[in-house]
């Protein structure tokens, strides 16, 4: 879909009204519900209003996502492009100005599908006045957990993300790094089976970073769906299964890591000790296709480069949905 | 102390005979009504943004998901934000503060109070009542203002509505985690101002002089009856004596003389006796006893009694008391010509107290009685009638000389054909501005008549409760009995005072009116807050107490027939310098002024309506008149509170349910 198509359905929907199906289907867990789809958007739009309801910002534009069970998720963007506000939509924490937003089959309005979430907001914003050990108390009881249960995954998930040292210390003593590991224990509090993460490596050092990276992959490793947002490239490269690039609210590329970077047309050879002699014979040998291949297969950008070129591409031509800008996005000699 | 309700809390709520005259119809046509217009604003506004069908799909998927939030709101969930709201404001060291303002006006409160004042207690009373309040309220309103702001601010709460927590969890969760601590600050301040208003007061004397026996006690000036600093003296008084000055106030002490005629029944051995002699074979009685000095008296006892008897005077008594008034039914004037009226009126204050002509035997006040019975008075021998009267003078009369008024006692018969008992009046001086008290035997004479009013019997002894009351109805009839005076009298002012409650009891039940008055800032806070910044919300709960605590001001301000007319009117007079009583040219610009006016003083009087009239929740003066506060009343007080409660809780709910968090 691009830009131009999008723009109109995101118009389409604004000046429809529901039908009463839709709101009665509003009121109940989705009948066509595939469990295998945690996430579903559908023309999901937000446009922020002034106070007499004037049209401000549009941040996200009829996107439409499928985020499936057990996948790592990466949302991408630079500042501003829409990725938090996706995250937020899907929380429930601001209301769609049209379209709609699915999680778990349900709205993603509904308090209930709650229970099956975990939430790391881009800062961790917890109470600085409570200790690591009541922090994750009280999270566990608005999970409305037994208190047997609360002091059992307190102590879990506290030696998890390495701060036994500092359990009874208040928040509001903790390093940034810190803050940030209790905030992710209190995303996993009620274990639950999507975990949404907003800029999870924000703030951390390399090694904080790393470990981050590790715990999303165990989390995967273990059935759980993460959905990450981030601007940092290299996170997202490592991590994702499935990438999302947005840019001012527009969805630019959409699909796994793996092929967005892969680069069709040329072919990358590898070979083992290579001697320099060898190197001189390497093009006759090429020619005359006698060498031994270690291995031939095609190269691969890096993200960075893919997600510069796309966000170059459409400041040059806005409206152009990423397909065509991945297709130039090649590596050119 | 006026008291204009006497509401029986049953009564109220029901509405008695018409059920839509009771609170609880009322309470729900108002929910009903208030849900209407709710439901209309929010579907003008969701029109306004996004066009009338989709709003209306949205007005009613809002109202039906809100009957979930309601039912399956979470009492762990609730008691968790509650805890953190505690936690919140113990860290953030707001309780500290509050304790130590606190702490401070005790520590330096006393040093501007006069313990040797007229009735101190009250002074006392009404300070550290107001002084509690005062600071709860303040604290109520910033705990309850700044915490969710806060948390939306800091965006906290992003992590709490991101769990399966509904927003009457979050509302109920704060209201209650603020109103737990309140009450427990609440409860522990009321403790300490109790001890403090009583180790304040609690205070002895001496006997002014070197000794403590009755040599201290000087001769009265046997013929005028007049102590030796010339004040009158009781008729068995032969010497006075003076207490030392203590707390800004002494005593005087009186020596009587009491002789017990032969046949006569001896007095109950009592602790102030100083002496027992007999002369002329008669017994003669020597007591001690002590004045009453700025609404309190003190214990005295006589330790070894005979001519050397020590005399000890103990701890003030009559300060702390929580009398229970039996009230009247129904209050009833008859005029000069008998007939049935409102009393006349001698001024302004027609509204509360009634007068009666003296010297006119038709002219009486009428107060009936239910509920009386020997058990609700502990069976006692006397029964005390107790009345605070207004007193005008047509002339000065003799000067020094109180009105003369007199009260007689009726029963009142359940159907026709029953006799009427009527005891003789009873004549007593009266008091302006005192709690008069007559102590009443329980043993009458009484006149029997039929139901035409002829006498058929005269001298008959009678019981106070089981023949002049027996169905519990008793009639009391106050009459003024000096010509061309007035005796002034509303329902409250003449009572039966049946046995004391416990004052600390009573001191408690005071602060329930403080406490249900914090729970309404509490929740307006809270639910202000929900779509308020901090400072507005701090405004529009400033205004709530402002509006509360004057509501009945206020009302009375926008009368449409006040003095000086509506706003535009009093404008127009104060710019034109005109007097409030000169009437304006009629014509047409007249009426175009009375009609805006008229508009705008029913819209602000209807406003008022809209906040609790704190006044009713304000107890203070039933403990600092020292009159014990009824159940019905606190029932009546708290059923209201919990009203403008829910009614606040649910705009609180939907504001939030319908906000975009992190918008």
């Amino acid at each position: 879909m691009n830009s131009t198509s999008v723009s109109q359905a995101d118009s389409d929907s604004v000046g429809k009204p529901r039908s009463a199906r839709a709101f009665k289907k509003s009121l109940e867990t989705n009948p066509d519900y595939n469990p295998d789809v945690v996430i579903e958007t559908q023309n999901l739009s937000k446009t922020y209003r002034d106070f007499w309801g004037r049209p401000k910002v549009r941040a996200l534009k009829a996107l439409d996502l499928e985020v499936r069970k057990g996948e790592v998720f990466g949302l991408l963007g630079p500042n501003g492009s829409g990725k938090s506000t996706t995250i937020k939509l899907l929380l429930g924490l601001l209301f769609p100005t049209s379209g709609r937003a699915l999680v778990f089959g349900k709205d993603a309005v509904e308090v209930t599908k709650n229970e099956r979430i975990g939430y790391l907001p881009e800062e961790s914003y917890l109470y600085r006045f409570l200790t690591a050990e009541e922090t994750l108390d009280f999270y566990g009881r608005l999970f409305d957990m037994p208190a047997k249960v609360r002091k059992e995954r307190t102590q879990q998930l506290i030696e998890k993300v390495g701060l036994t040292w500092a359990r009874r210390r208040q928040l509001k003593e903790y390093s940034k790094g810190m803050t940030r590991r209790i905030g992710l224990a209190q995303a996993l509090i009620n274990d639950p089976e999507l975990i949404l993460l907003d800029e999870p490596t924000s703030g951390l050092d390399p090694l904080g970073t790393r470990e981050m990276k590790d715990m999303i992959l165990d989390l995967k490793a273990q059935g759980k769906t993460v959905v990450m947002s981030s601007h940092l490239l290299a996170d997202v490269q490592d991590v994702c299964d499935r990438i999302a690039i947005l840019y001012k609210g527009d969805l630019k590329e959409l699909g796994r890591v793996d092929a967005l970077l892969k680069v069709s047309g040329e072919t990358q050879i590898r070979a083992k000790n290579l001697p320099p002699a060898a190197l001189h014979e390497i093009q006759e040998v090429l020619a005359r296709h006698h060498i031994q291949q270690v291995s031939i297969e095609n190269p691969k950008t890096t993200l960075e480069e893919l997600f510069l070129n796309i966000v170059r591409e459409s400041e040059e031509r806005p409206g152009r949905r990423g397909a065509a800008i991945a297709a130039e996005s090649e590596p050119r000699d | 102390m006026v008291i204009k309700e006497f509401t029986k809390f049953w009564d109220w709520l029901s509405g008695g005979a018409n059920l839509f005259n009771g609170a609880a119809m009322m309470f729900l046509l108002i929910a009903v009504g208030c849900l209407v217009i709710g439901v209309l604003l929010g579907y003008l506004v969701a029109a306004f943004r996004q066009g009338p069908v989709e709003a209306f799909y949205s007005t009613a998927s809002t109202l039906f998901k809100a009957v979930p939030d309601f039912l399956h709101t979470s009492p762990r969930r609730v008691f968790a934000i509650a805890q953190l709201a505690i936690k919140e404001a113990f860290r953030r060291k707001i309780v500290l503060a509050a304790a130590a303002i606190f702490a401070l006006a005790l520590l330096f409160g006393g040093w501007f109070l006069d313990t040797g004042a007229d009735h101190p207690e009250r002074t006392y009373i009404g300070i550290v009542s107001w002084g509690t309040q005062l600071l709860l309220l303040m604290m109520g309103m910033l705990l309850s203002a700044f915490s969710l702001p806060e948390d939306i601010r800091n965006k906290t709460i992003h992590t709490v509505v991101t769990k399966p927590v509904r927003p009457t969890e979050i509302l109920l969760g704060r209201i209650l985690g603020f109103t737990t601590l309140l009450t427990v600050m609440l409860v522990l301040m009321a403790v300490i101002c109790l001890m403090f208003v009583w180790r304040s007061l609690s205070h002895t004397h001496r006997i002014a002089g070197d000794v403590q026996t009755v040599q201290a006690f000087v001769d009265i000036d046997p013929v005028q009856r007049l102590d030796a600093d010339g004040r009158r003296v009781n008729e068995d008084t032969i010497k006075t004596a003076w207490t030392t000055t203590d707390h800004g106030h002494r005593h005087r002490l009186q020596l009587l003389k009491q002789v017990i005629k032969v046949g006569d029944p001896e007095p109950t051995a009592a602790e102030n006796v100083v002496d027992v002699q007999t002369e002329a074979g008669e017994k003669v009685y020597y007591r001690v006893i002590i004045d009453s000095e700025g609404g309190h008296s003190h214990r005295v006892r006589v330790r070894n009694p005979g001519p050397d008897a020590e005399i000890e005077i103990g701890p003030a008594i009559g300060f702390f008391r929580a009398r229970v008034p039996i009230y009247a039914d129904a209050l009833a004037f008859t005029d000069r010509q008998g007939k049935v009226g409102e009393g006349v009126n001698v001024g302004d204050i027609w509204n509360y107290r009634g007068f009666i002509a003296g010297g006119a035997s038709l002219a009486k006040a009428t107060f009936d009685f239910s509920g009386i019975t020997a058990a609700r008075f502990g069976d006692a021998e006397r029964v005390d009638l107790e009345m605070t009267l207004g007193v005008y003078r047509s002339w000065k009369g003799v000067i020094g000389k109180r009105i003369l008024a007199s009260v007689a006692f009726e029963s009142i018969p359940d159907g026709s054909g029953e006799n009427i008992l009527q005891t003789d009046p009873f004549s007593f001086e009266s008091i302006e501005f005192e709690v008069l008290n007559l102590s009443i035997p329980r043993t009458q004479v009484c006149r029997v008549l039929d139901e035409s009013g002829n006498v058929v019997a005269q001298n008959q002894p009678a019981d106070l409760f089981n023949d002049l009351a027996r169905n519990g109805k008793l009639r009391v009839v106050l009459r003024c009995e000096e010509r061309a005076q007035y005796i002034g009298v509303g329902r409250a002012d003449l009572y039966f005072r049946a046995a004391d409650r416990p004052y600390w009891a009573n001191f408690f039940r005071g602060f329930w009116g403080t406490w249900l008055q914090l729970v309404i800032i509490v929740t307006a806070g809270v639910c202000f807050s929900t779509t308020l910044a901090t400072p507005v919300t701090m405004f529009a709960v400033i205004i709530v107490i402002l509006i509360g605590f004057n509501a009945e001001f206020l009302r009375k301000l926008l009368l449409p027939d006040a003095d000086g007319g509506g706003p535009i009117e009093s404008f127009i007079r104060v710019i034109t310098q005109m007097n409030m009583q000169t009437p304006f040219n009629p014509g047409p610009m007249r009426n175009a002024m009375e009609f805006c006016d008229d508009i705008l003083l029913n819209t602000l009087n209807s406003l008022t309506y809209l906040v609790p009239d704190f006044s009713r929740l304000d107890f203070s003066n039933f403990v600092r008149f020292g009159y014990w506060i009824d159940g019905d009343r606190l029932m009546v007080a708290t059923c209201l509170a919990l009203s403008f409660c829910i009614g606040l809780f649910v705009i609180g709910y939907f504001n939030l349910k319908t906000r975009e968090i992190a918008a």
